[in-house]
This record gives structure tokens, C-alpha cells and sequence, in this order.
């Protein structure tokens, strides 16, 4: 197990080099920089560009900026937001739990209603709820966050004025609210974009989860406890469930990176001011590390979410974690 | 005082015939609102401003943040309209826009000036009671300080070249500024009154000049206006609050806040859900169901903005050799002649678009309908370039010695309406025989491609500000020849430049208005461009707020009078100052 989680950081922290160091590439030979893209008038002076772009080191051949930027990386230095005017590691501190806060809430919402709703269609798969659900499935399962995001703005917030149609928090919110109801906001803005992310991840649970559970249910221990006369919710819960969660577990270290790609268009959909709408930001105004920052720790997040859940899944069946130590 | 709002109520069967009454309307209470004066408000001051008459917030919902909220060193409208609001210029452009001498002007930071009998310098006397948001009072050497700090190489202030004309400021006494100008020049004193915003000696002497944006007073700026710095998170949201002692006036607002959305989308939709109160530059196909809710209403004004499609007169290659194809002014007239300019303006902006009548918004040019414009004539077109040896090929696209009559138009891929203009243009073109390759590019490499002079034509846009100069670095031969001149097309015309520069240096501005209809009687005679589009710029703004002073160069200018009555006020108009 020891081995496997150190070989599997290994293999994640080669992913986050190579992740910055292509988006670091990419960034620095499209034409323009960040000069251009900050201050682009009429007014300003060739001199002062070359001014600026000295300053920031943007005069400098390629090569030599990116080792500048990958030794300051490595001791925790990744640079100055130029859009932003701070440091990048400020300003990701800044995102990076909002982003947590997003990611993790639909991830939540994904395995427990995918779990459950996937269980009940397995459970009774002739049930007219169970057949609407797994239409439900598909259809959700087809459409694209922003898709989903935007239907959800439309109805929820400017239909029906149920929730707000976006931001983290209300904007005077400081001012007006005590601790508790300034809580009670957050949630309420986090509402609808956690529901938008989570809901294609929810379809894809749940038609997994219905197939293990089909399955699993066809089990002679299944008809062994209910031929012993366990009643019948015990025998989902306590017999079925247990032996068809397992599959689904997997699926987490396939949802957390694709959930953090779903955040870049959520966030933007929602204007929820994480990791996701900053990169699209920073992209657009060519914040050279602010872009590479947010990369090396968006790769890192999904590569410690990618290993916590093998670890999991080798901590809930043994067997795998014995193959991954025999090289398998 | 007067408002100028457009309500929008009536619910409609249609949307689309929804979007036309929206834009119909939106048209008239433009036409109404220039003709009503609405811009030619009183000054704010302390009597207007009674307890029982203050109060309320106004949530901005705003497309960018701001960025950085130095004066020496911004360079967007965010940050243009928040920096307006924490810090003072000298003067204030008065709502004629007049940018020649001082007429028209308000006192803001001086309550009056004197100017020498040479005209070479000038006075600027400070309101005593003028006090920085420490305490500390504002005094002359501020002036003087804020100078040299914008006019320090260190500093690589945008702004920096439009002072260049002072040769120094000195302070006569604590009260007293006087800048000593290098020349006479017309607007000398809009230059010093415009372009600078004076800055705490005593909370910026010390700070790095070269690093001014990582300092605490970039975060926390403490300035002297009618409103407060009280909040900034990046990217999110930014909150000043009023002034209560100010010696302007207290504002009649408690508090602004701006509400950063990612984009032009999700700030509308902030609007349109009641998150936001005001939103500068809703879309036409906004208009539809903005017109729908009883809560908003759109408040047209206009813009110092103009966009073309701008011809390269030089080779795409980036070299000083002449363009195959552009460098022949007969040439782009005919070309110019192919354009149904007001169908296409329609096709892509309906009605909250003008057809361009040349290098400048109408706002800045009184004369802009004796221009004559080089008409919509197919026949023409194809007649001249016939009679310049342009044939048909089987293919219908015209070649002369060999050389077809193709180009590529570069677009950035930011701005629909710029590609969907492209497109139409595209489809005019090839009636008389031009083809076309519209070429969409990210932001940074249009601007790239731009400077380095590398394309054969672009759709291009100005945001202008009110002062005229800035013609000589967008179409002058200055700003062709000299490095990073802004003046990408090069076009170069001796007679244009010397009519400029005779409008540029005639301080009485009804003798200048000849030179400047010539000078754009000459630049639309070349055709360097087909000027295409002058967008009317249309604010959704929430039914409760009271909006003054939409100017065509900033709709914030009147920011500190916007109110909001007391018996219309909601829950987040009662927070108060704390």
C-alpha cells in the first residue's frame, strides 16, 4: 500500500511539471503577451511597452523564463498576477477553496443521489419512477453543464427568483447579515452551480450504481438472505448496497478531474470565483502565472484526488492494491 | 434635476416585436434626452444634499474588474469609473465637452484658476477645505508630487506622453499649483485637468516608483473625491462608500458597489435578476426581456466610440513597400463604394448603431453632416474598377496582371459584432468582384498582428477620449512612422496632417471647425478605411435609482449625484455608512 501511494505521487507530480510546463509553452509562444493584452492605447509609448516588457521579464528568451519561473516555483514562488496585481499564490489561495468548496459539494450531491436513485432503479426496475429515472439519466447524462447551468439560471433565478443567478455572495451581504445568515447566503449561492456541475455526474452514478445493484441482486447470497427472510429493505441496504458500492467508488477518481473541468465552465456560467474562472480569466488578459499557477495547482488537486480515491478503492478491495504492488 | 430615463413595461406577444418597440424607444429617449439637455446638469454641492435625501446603495454590475486602481496607472473603464470617484482632478470637463481652452469647465480640487498674460502657465487655486480620506489636507506640493510621479519614466504611466507638454508644476504656495507649459496649445489645460489626478504626497513620497502597483496604497487607495475606498476583493467585487464630510458634498448615495462578472452575459443577467441596479452596456438582444420586467428600465446615451474596416497601405509583410492591392486610392474608394454601409449597421447593431461618417464620433464634431460620403453605388464600384484594369476572372473574383483581387480580414474573435460585421462585408465585396477570408483571432494576436503592421485589412474600432489629439498617433503620419504609433493602416497624407495640426493649434474653436471638416474631408475623400459603425450606448438601470449625467466619456462622471428616494428604497439601501 506504502509503495503504491509513493509510486502513484510520483506519477502525479510528473503529471503537474508536465501540465505547467506545456501551459507555460503553449502561453509563451502564441503571439502577443501580457503587455499588449494589459495596456493596449493609443497613447502608450513604444518605450513604455519596452519598459514594461522588461520589467517583466517578458524580453527574455523563452527558455530563460521558464527557468526562472520553474526555480522559483519550486520554492514556492509562482509569480505576480499582473491582472490581478498580487502575488499568484495569494490569489489562488483565494480560489482554490471556493473551487474545493464547489467541486466538493457536487461531488457529494453526485454519489448520493446518483447512489440512491441508481439503487432504487436497480432495485425495481419496472417501477414507473425507476423508468423515468433512467430517462432522466440520459438525458442528463447527454447535456453539458452549461447547458444545464444556463436552464437552471433561466428558470430557477430570473423565472421564479428562487435563488441568485449567480456570485459567491450577496454583494452587501457583510454589511447586512449576522455570521449564521451570512452562511445561509453562501449556500444559497452555492445552490445552483453545485446542482449544475452535479447533475451529469449524477445520471452517470446512477446508471452505473443501477447496473451493479441489477446484478448484484441476481446474487445467491441475495436470494439466500431473503430465503432466510431478512426483510427487504435490509437486504438492499445491508446485502446489495454494500457488495455494489465498490464499483461505484471508482468512479470518483474519474469524477474529480472531470467535476474540476466542469468547474471552469460553471464558474464562468455562475460567475463563481474559483480556480476555473480565474484560468479563463487570466487566459484571456494573458496573465502568464496566474494561467501556469492555477494549473500546477489544478493538476495537483486532481492528481491528489485521482490517488486518494485508488487508495480508497485498493483500502475497500484489497485485491487491487495487490496487483498495483505486482506491477500489474 | 433632471432624469433621463426610458421605461420599458408594456409586456409584449413577441419577442421580437418586443426587441423592436425596446430599440425604438431606446432610440427616441436619446433623441429626447440630448434634445431635453440631460447632461447639462448643476454641479453637486453640500446645500443640494439634505439628511432625508441621502441614503441607498447602487450595485454596479460590471463585465471586467477593475485591475488596478492607480490613477497613473489604469487603463480600463473599471477602473476609470471607481478611480473618478476616490480621487480629484483640478477641474472637471463640463458637459459640452469642450476640450479648447477652459470654457465649460467646473472647479473640483481648485475652486479657481488664473492663467498668465503669455498663456504659458496657469494657477490652479485648491478648495482649503479639500482633505485627503486620512485627514491630512490636500495641498499644492500634492500637485506638484503627482507629476512628476506620473511623468516619471519609473512609473511607464499610458498617460504620461499626453503631459508632455508641461514643463513643470511648482507650488507657489500650500494652495497654489501652477504648471508652466512648455507651448501654447489648446487644450493644454484639458491635458492637465484630464489626464491627472492628484495623488497623497505623504502616503506615496517613499513608495518604489517602479513598483508602485505591489504597494499597500494600490489595495487600499486613500484619496480625496466624494466616496471612499472601503473594499476591493479582486475579480469579485469593489465598494466605496460616501464621503460624509467631503467639500464637494456628501453623496447622495451611501454606498457603490461594483459587481465583477466574467463577461458581458452574466453582468446583464445580474441585472435582469435584481442582483445588480445598473449596468452600462446592455446588448440589443437584451432589449427583449429587459423590457419585460416592470423592475428595469434602459437609459440610452452616447459614446465616443467609432469602428472600421481599416485598409493596410503598406505589404502584409510587415515591410515599408506598398500594399499590392491598398496603396491605390482609387482602388479602396472603389471598395468603399461597395459598402451599403446603413444596411449593414442595421444587419449587425439594429438601431443602437450610427454609420460612421468618419475618424471621430459625432459627439466630438458639430459638423459631421457637411461631411460628404463616398455613397453606396454598385455601379460605380465596378465601373472604376474596371476603368483601373480590374477583370473578371470565371471564378467572378477580379485580377490584374496576374494579382487577384483577394485580401484577408482580420477580426478579433472578443467581439461578435466585429465578425458578424466582417461577414457581411465579406458578401458586399464579392458582388463587385473581391474576395475575401475573414480571419478571427484571439485578442493579443490581433493586436499583435496590428502593430506589426501584418494584414491586409482589420475591423478595428477607437474609443476616443474627448480631447481631439489623439488623431495624430490613429491616423496621422506621426503615428504611421513612429514605433508603436497606433496608426496601423499607415496612411500618410501631408494635406490631412497640416489641416490637423492647423485644428490642433487654433485656440478659438470656431475657427478651427473649417480645418477640422477639411481634415476629415480629406481622410474620407482616401478611404483609408470604410468607416462603418458609432454604437448608442443603452444602461439598464434599476426603477428605484435616480441616474444624472451619463456623459458620452464616462457614465460615471455624475456618480456622487445618482440617488435613490427614500420611499423606494429595499433592504440593501438601509445598511447605511457603518
Amino acid at each position: 500500500m506504502l509503495g503504491l501511494a509513493f509510486r502513484r505521487l510520483l506519477h502525479a507530480a510528473a503529471t503537474v511539471l508536465v501540465a505547467a510546463t506545456a501551459s507555460f509553452l503553449l502561453l509563451h509562444l502564441a503571439p502577443g503577451d501580457p503587455v499588449s493584452a494589459m495596456l493596449d492605447q493609443p497613447t502608450m509609448s513604444e518605450a513604455t511597452r519596452a519598459a514594461l516588457r522588461t520589467r517583466f521579464g517578458f524580453d527574455r528568451p523563452v527558455a530563460e523564463q521558464y527557468a526562472r519561473w520553474i526555480g522559483a516555483a519550486l520554492h514556492g514562488d509562482l509569480g505576480w498576477s499582473l491582472t490581478q496585481q498580487r502575488p499568484v499564490a495569494a490569489v489562488l489561495a483565494d480560489a482554490l477553496p471556493r473551487t474545493a468548496l464547489l467541486v466538493g459539494t457536487a461531488l457529494l450531491l453526485a454519489f448520493v443521489a446518483g447512489v440512491a436513485s441508481g439503487a432504487f432503479a436497480g432495485w425495481r426496475p419496472r417501477h414507473p419512477l425507476a423508468r423515468a429515472l433512467v430517462g432522466g439519466a440520459v438525458v442528463l447524462h447527454a447535456a453539458p453543464e452549461f447547458v444545464i447551468g444556463l436552464a437552471l439560471v433561466a428558470v430557477v433565478a430570473l423565472r421564479y427568483g428562487l435563488l441568485p443567478a449567480g456570485g459567491y455572495a450577496d454583494p452587501v451581504a457583510d454589511s447586512l447579515l449576522s455570521a449564521p445568515e451570512r452562511v445561509a447566503d453562501r449556500l444559497r449561492h452555492l445552490v445552483l452551480p453545485a446542482t449544475a456541475l452535479a447533475l451529469g455526474w449524477t445520471a452517470i452514478v446512477a446508471r452505473h450504481q443501477r447496473a451493479a445493484v441489477g446484478d448484484v441482486a441476481r446474487g445467491d447470497f441475495v436470494r439466500t438472505a431473503r430465503a432466510k427472510g431478512v426483510a427487504e429493505g435490509a437486504v438492499l441496504v445491508r446485502h446489495t448496497l454494500r457488495a455494489a458500492l465498490a464499483p461505484t467508488v471508482a468512479l470518483l477518481g474519474l469524477a474529480l478531474p472531470a467535476l474540476v473541468g466542469g468547474a471552469v465552465v460553471t464558474e464562468s456560467v455562475f460567475a463563481w470565483p474559483g480556480m476555473g474562472l480565474l484560468a479563463t480569466q487570466a487566459v484571456g488578459a494573458r496573465d502568464y502565472a496566474l494561467v501556469t499557477g492555477a494549473v500546477v495547482v489544478g493538476s495537483a488537486a486532481v492528481a491528489a484526488g485521482g490517488l486518494l480515491a485508488e487508495l480508497l478503492q485498493a483500502w475497500l478491495d484489497p485485491r487491487l492494491g495487490a496487483s498495483a504492488e505486482d506491477g500489474a | 434635476m433632471l432624469d433621463c430615463p426610458l421605461t420599458l413595461h408594456a409586456p409584449a406577444r413577441r419577442r421580437r416585436a418586443s426587441l423592436r418597440r425596446a430599440i425604438g424607444r431606446a432610440v427616441a429617449g436619446l433623441t429626447l434626452a440630448t434634445a431635453a439637455g440631460c447632461h447639462a446638469e448643476p454641479r453637486a454641492s453640500a446645500a443640494a444634499t439634505t439628511a432625508g435625501d441621502v441614503g441607498g446603495t447602487v450595485i454596479i454590475a460590471t463585465a471586467a474588474d477593475p485591475g488596478v486602481l492607480l490613477p497613473p496607472l489604469a487603463g480600463s473603464t473599471q477602473a476609470s469609473a471607481a478611480i473618478d470617484q476616490v480621487f480629484d482632478r483640478l477641474a472637471d470637463l463640463g458637459d459640452s465637452l469642450n476640450t479648447f481652452g477652459d470654457r465649460g469647465f467646473r472647479p473640483r480640487l481648485s475652486d479657481r484658476w488664473t492663467w498668465a498674460k503669455d498663456s504659458l502657465s496657469v494657477s490652479f487655486h485648491l478648495a482649503p477645505g479639500a482633505r485627503w480620506h486620512d485627514g491630512v489636507p490636500v495641498r499644492a506640493r500634492d500637485v506638484a508630487f503627482s507629476f512628476a510621479l506620473y511623468t516619471d519614466p519609473a512609473t511607464a504611466s499610458p498617460l504620461a506622453p499626453l503631459l508632455s507638454n508641461v514643463d513643470s508644476v511648482t507650488a507657489t504656495d500650500s494652495l497654489t499649483a501652477t504648471f508652466w507649459y512648455k507651448r501654447r496649445f489648446p487644450t493644454q489645460f484639458f491635458d492637465v485637468t484630464y489626464n491627472l489626478y492628484v495623488l497623497p504626497e505623504h502616503l506615496l513620497a517613499r513608495a518604489p516608483r517602479d513598483r508602485l502597483a505591489e504597494t499597500e496604497f494600490a489595495r487600499h487607495p486613500i484619496g480625496s473625491g466624494r466616496f471612499r475606498f472601503a473594499s476591493w476583493t479582486p475579480a469579485q467585487r469593489l465598494e466605496l462608500t460616501a464621503d460624509a464630510d467631503n467639500y464637494r458634498g456628501r453623496p447622495k448615495l451611501d454606498r457603490v458597489v461594483w459587481n465583477v462578472a466574467p463577461d458581458f452575459g452574466t453582468a446583464t443577467i445580474q441585472l435582469l435578476a435584481g442582483d445588480a441596479d445598473f449596468f452600462e452596456n446592455l446588448r440589443p438582444e437584451s432589449f427583449g426581456q429587459t423590457a419585460r420586467l416592470r423592475t428595469v428600465r434602459l437609459v440610452p446615451y452616447p459614446s465616443l466610440d467609432y469602428g472600421f474596416l481599416q485598409f493596410n497601405l503598406r505589404a502584409a509583410d510587415g515591410s515599408a513597400r506598398p500594399h499590392p492591392l491598398f496603396a491605390d486610392r482609387d482602388l479602396r474608394r472603389a471598395l468603399t463604394l461597395a459598402v451599403d454601409r446603413e444596411r449593414i449597421v442595421r444587419n449587425a447593431f439594429d438601431s443602437l448603431a450610427d454609420v460612421a461618417v468618419g475618424p471621430v464620433p459625432r459627439a466630438l464634431f458639430p459638423d459631421w453632416a457637411r461631411l460628404r460620403q463616398l455613397p453606396y453605388n454598385v455601379a460605380t464600384a465596378r465601373a472604376l474598377l474596371d476603368s483601373l484594369g480590374w477583370r473578371a476572372g470565371p471564378d467572378g473574383v477580379r485580377a490584374k496582371g496576374g494579382v487577384p483581387l483577394a485580401f484577408t480580414v482580420l477580426v478579433p474573435t472578443s467581439s461578435l459584432v466585429r465578425q458578424r460585421l466582417a461577414v457581411l462585408l465579406q458578401e458586399q465585396f464579392r458582388v463587385v468582384g473581391a474576395r475575401t477570408t475573414v480571419e478571427p483571432l484571439d485578442l493579443g494576436a490581433f493586436g499583435e498582428r496590428e502593430r506589426a503592421r501584418t494584414f491586409d485589412a482589420v475591423v478595428g474600432g477607437w474609443h476616443t477620449d474627448p480631447s481631439p489629439v489623439s488623431i495624430r498617433q490613429t491616423w496621422g503620419t506621426a503615428g504611421s512612422r513612429v514605433a508603436g504609433g497606433s496608426n496601423f493602416g499607415s496612411y500618410e497624407s501631408p494635406a490631412f496632417d497640416a489641416q490637423i495640426d492647423s485644428a490642433l493649434f487654433t485656440s478659438d474653436p470656431a475657427k478651427a471647425r473649417p480645418h477640422w471638416l477639411r481634415a476629415y474631408q480629406t481622410i474620407v475623400d482616401d478611404a483609408p478605411a470604410v468607416w462603418l459603425f458609432e454604437p448608442r450606448l443603452v444602461a439598464g438601470v434599476h426603477r428605484r435609482v435616480r441616474v444624472v449625467g451619463l456623459r458620452a466619456d464616462g457614465w460615471w462622471t455624475r456618480l456622487g449625484d445618482w440617488s435613490v428616494p427614500a420611499r423606494e428604497r429595499i433592504r440593501r439601501d438601509r445598511v447605511g455608512l457603518r
